[in-house]
């Protein structure tokens, strides 16, 4: 389907971060949250530059990807230049915030590389010109909406994760295997919300 | 870490590949595991393009990771991966299966900018020499692989009855079980199997200890 208003832009970016949440319903970036979610840190920056990353990066794949054309090179081609993009962007980020907010920079420079090249980055903008047709509208949409249902997934992660440790829970499932039920549970809830946008 | 007996090597390779799976243990690599392994076909196929991929960068990453500087590592590391797995989409796509590699479409180019790439290339330069280096790349893979076919091949069966394509003659039929959800659910339960045989081996070992040094003492 292809898909040009901005109506049907805005119900991309609603399927994509609460809805048909992009995270529990093809698993990009779940890893991610996963890891991030074991170790401290701060969140909110955390999700700030993914957002702007993951925006970034379809604003900039959308003339390249236009160019490329869609043969079969063109589709080979694709996630390579997507991860080049993201590559360039964190690279740039690292610059200014050295130079700029050196204390902001000290406070992410362990994440930033994690923030800008990652599965939604790259899936969010690897979906959207395979699944919804050429449309920069729809590539942000999607992006801005995958970056922020990343967040909500990393919040309710953050939020179960000390009930995952407590003391009634069966050694065996302690920790990283209650999370992946957490997820898978989370995952199932959302199954009711199927509609005509399809992901994957 | 410089490895030198044989034995050595057996347990960094049991280690890696086991014991501390990378997925069931640290959580990596969970993207095309919960949306590509759907068949033991993609699972496969997905497997064999990764430890082509993390066993090439990770030699690589060994022999130029210290001379880069730090903050270059993870964007040549990945753009390694991810120009590898462009090659391995095209030989798949053009000698392979053209259906399979439409199913990976998505996924396997993910699979450069997973986490279980990030954590290992990260981890890894410095850390060994070049054959230490090819065994724990190699054996990661393997961990990740022996997942991947578990969850890939459980769903095959399980949603559609078949294995590798062959029809089995099983009553049950849940389609659902291709969905994110089944592979979450079954990668908790794989995890807390492990945590369970971890758990037990270590208190195995527990007890052996005071037996052996006390009988080293009489």
């Amino acid at each position: 389907m292809t898909i040009t208003t901005p109506h049907q832009a805005l119900l991309i970016f609603l399927a994509a971060a609460f809805a048909q949440n992009l995270v529990l319903t093809t698993g990009i970036g779940s890893a991610l949250s996963v890891r991030l979610t074991r170790k401290n840190g701060n969140r909110v920056l955390f999700a700030l530059c993914l957002f702007v990353f993951a925006v970034l990066t379809a604003l900039c794949f959308h003339p390249i990807d236009n160019l490329l054309g869609s043969g079969e090179a063109a589709r080979m081609l694709r996630p390579l230049i997507i991860v080049a993009l993201s590559a360039v962007w964190y690279l740039l980020a690292t610059w200014v915030l050295r130079k700029a907010t050196p204390r902001v920079y000290e406070d992410i420079r362990a994440v930033l590389p994690f923030a800008a090249i990652n599965t939604v980055v790259t899936g969010a903008t690897l979906i959207a010109p395979h699944q919804f047709g050429e449309s920069l509208l729809v590539d942000v949409a999607l992006s801005a909406g995958a970056a922020v249902g990343f967040f909500l997934v990393y919040l309710l992660l953050c939020e179960g994760i000390d009930r995952m440790q407590h003391s009634a829970m069966p050694k065996s499932f302690a920790g990283l295997p209650a999370l992946f039920l957490y997820l898978g549970i989370l995952a199932l809830a959302l199954c009711g919300f199927s509609s005509d946008i399809s992901f994957i | 870490m410089r490895l030198r007996s044989k034995k050595e090597y057996r347990t960094l390779f049991f280690d890696r590949a086991f014991k501390s799976n990378l997925v069931l243990v640290e959580g990596v690599g969970l993207c095309p595991l919960i949306g590509g392994a759907t068949t033991l076909k993609n699972s496969v196929t997905m497997f064999v393009c990764a430890a082509v991929t993390l066993v090439l960068t990770s030699i690589l990453m060994l022999g130029i990771g210290k001379k880069l500087p730090s903050v270059l590592r993870i964007p040549v590391h990945t753009l390694c991966a991810s120009a590898l797995l462009c090659g391995e989409a095209y030989l798949l796509n053009a000698y392979v299966s053209t259906e399979l590699y439409a199913s990976l479409y998505l996924f396997l180019p993910l699979l450069a900018v997973t986490t279980l790439f990030a954590y290992h290339g990260d981890n890894a330069v410095g850390a060994f020499d070049p054959r230490a280096g090819f065994v724990d790349a190699f054996s990661s893979a393997f961990g990740f692989g022996v997942v991947l076919c578990l969850v890939g091949g459980l769903r095959e069966i399980v949603s559609k009855r078949t294995i590798w394509d062959r029809p089995l003659p099983l009553a049950v039929d849940l389609p659902e079980a291709s969905l994110p959800f089944a592979a979450f659910l079954l990668l908790g339960l794989l995890a807390a199997a492990l945590q369970r045989a971890n758990t037990a081996a270590a208190d195995r070992a527990n007890r052996q200890t005071p037996t052996m040094t006390g009988g080293g003492d009489v």
